[in-house]
């Protein structure tokens, strides 16, 4: 299976953070959702990943390139929180700028992109809403041959109908199975459907890199009363609540079915995501990549 | 076709997924040869993930129901009709097995039992 991003040992170090080692790999045709807090180095990842920020060690291939030798820039679309282009352009001026720049520009694409996505053609970025904006900016790095994605927390700040709109979008670029989207966010939800894989960064480490449905499969939401809070179970438990009437805690697999007497169901993303925030350690024992 | 998914815990997706196309194969929805919707564009439809829907597929091929055609796409495989009526009884047989079981929990005597089959799809007559 060709990959389209492969990390090894990346790491980049400031002052007071490090990123990585990170080690990580999205083959072609998939999503992979690049989630953890704020400030756990998402965006320094997709810098590193751009060339924007200087290794400290380790390296990484794009597209089956090293990192570093010029990939055409235009087999990689870019959505940061800043555009690329400038804040007075129309659509219909990024339109005439990528067909002078980008050989493969694919302006009937990018212009029934803009109508599914109601994107008006004569107005100037400055002046529409931050959720037409990110739409704009998206159908513009899909318009000119990209075969991979890097975005950076595009839906931050949209309402849902947005965000679903964009998450079609998303699946339509990797419907061919030659492309790939890298999306960092931390509104979880918006990925639990339709993301393939998953990496999870927590401050500057990458605690899990691998298929979403690995990654959930090796912890269960687990409900019990007081007598089945044993210390062992205080001890392995990620995110533990406990009330008067009980408590729910989420526990790795092996953990939760050894259990009597608890009630036992598979874990949601985001659920998963907040108890994991909130101070539980990834069991590296129950996940296998 | 047509595949309906419930995200509100009725099982994996995949394998509701595989349980829907099954049924459909079995009853005869789906004849023969007819071609499924890509693992991607059923992956769009249905607005989940791509490793999902390629689950579904290569469980549903490993269990005899479709090829996958490198290239071409997903087909329904011909179905042997003693087979398929061989899955049929020993899902029956689970079943009745799963009653007498409860029963035996529960104390009650096997003629009681042989009573509620009797009611239960004599009822089921007076449905038809």
């Amino acid at each position: 299976m060709t990959e389209l991003i492969h990390t090894h040992g990346l790491t980049v170090s400031h002052r007071d953070f490090t990123l990585g080692p990170i080690d990580l790999a999205l083959p072609a045709g998939y999503i992979m959702g690049l989630v953890g807090a704020n400030g756990a180095g998402k965006t320094t990842l997709l810098k590193a990943l751009l060339g924007l920020a200087p290794l400290d060690g380790g390296g990484f291939d794009l597209l089956g390139r090293p990192g570093g030798v010029a990939t055409t820039r235009a087999a990689i679309g870019v959505v940061l929180d800043q555009p690329l282009f400038g804040e007075t352009w129309t659509a219909k001026d990024i339109a005439r700028a990528y067909a002078a720049g980008y050989p493969g520009f694919d302006k009937a694409g990018y212009v029934s992109r803009l109508n599914r996505l109601a994107v008006p053609m004569a107005t100037r970025f400055q002046r529409m809403s931050r959720g037409t904006q990110v739409k704009l900016q998206l159908a513009a790095a899909m318009s000119h041959g990209a075969k991979l994605l890097l975005l950076d927390e595009p839906t931050a700040g949209l309402d849902a109908a947005t965000r679903a709109d964009l998450m079609g979008e998303l699946q339509a670029f990797i419907a061919a199975g030659d492309a790939s989207v890298l999306i960092s966010t931390h509104i979880v939800e918006d990925l639990e459907e339709i993301v393939d894989y998953l990496a999870y960064l927590d401050h500057g480490r990458l605690q899990f890199s691998g298929e979403r449905d690995v990654f959930l499969a090796a912890y269960r939401q687990v409900k019990g009363g007081a007598a089945a809070l044993s210390p062992l179970v205080r001890e392995a438990a990620i995110g533990l609540r406990e009330t008067a009437v009980g408590w729910t805690a989420i526990l790795p697999v092996d953990a939760a079915t050894a259990l009597d007497g608890v009630v036992c169901e598979p874990v949601g993303l985001n659920a998963l995501m907040v108890a994991l925030e909130r101070g539980g350690q990834v069991n590296e024992n129950s996940v296998e990549n | 076709m047509n595949i309906t998914i419930s995200n509100q815990a009725e099982g994996p997706i995949y394998a509701q997924i595989e349980t829907q196309i099954k049924a459909a194969i079995v009853s005869g929805t789906l004849p023969a040869a007819a071609q499924l919707p890509s693992i991607r564009a059923l992956a769009r439809d249905l607005q989940i993930s791509v490793i999902t829907t390629t689950r579904a597929y290569r469980d549903l091929e490993a269990a005899g129901f479709i090829d996958t055609v490198p290239g071409k796409g997903a087909f329904v495989r011909a179905q042997d009709p003693a087979l398929l009526q061989e899955r049929v009884l020993t899902r029956i047989e689970d079943h009745l097995q799963a009653a007498i079981d409860d029963a035996a929990l529960g104390q009650v005597p096997a003629s009681t039992l042989h009573d509620m089959l009797d009611d239960l799809l004599k009822a089921g007559d007076d449905h038809d």
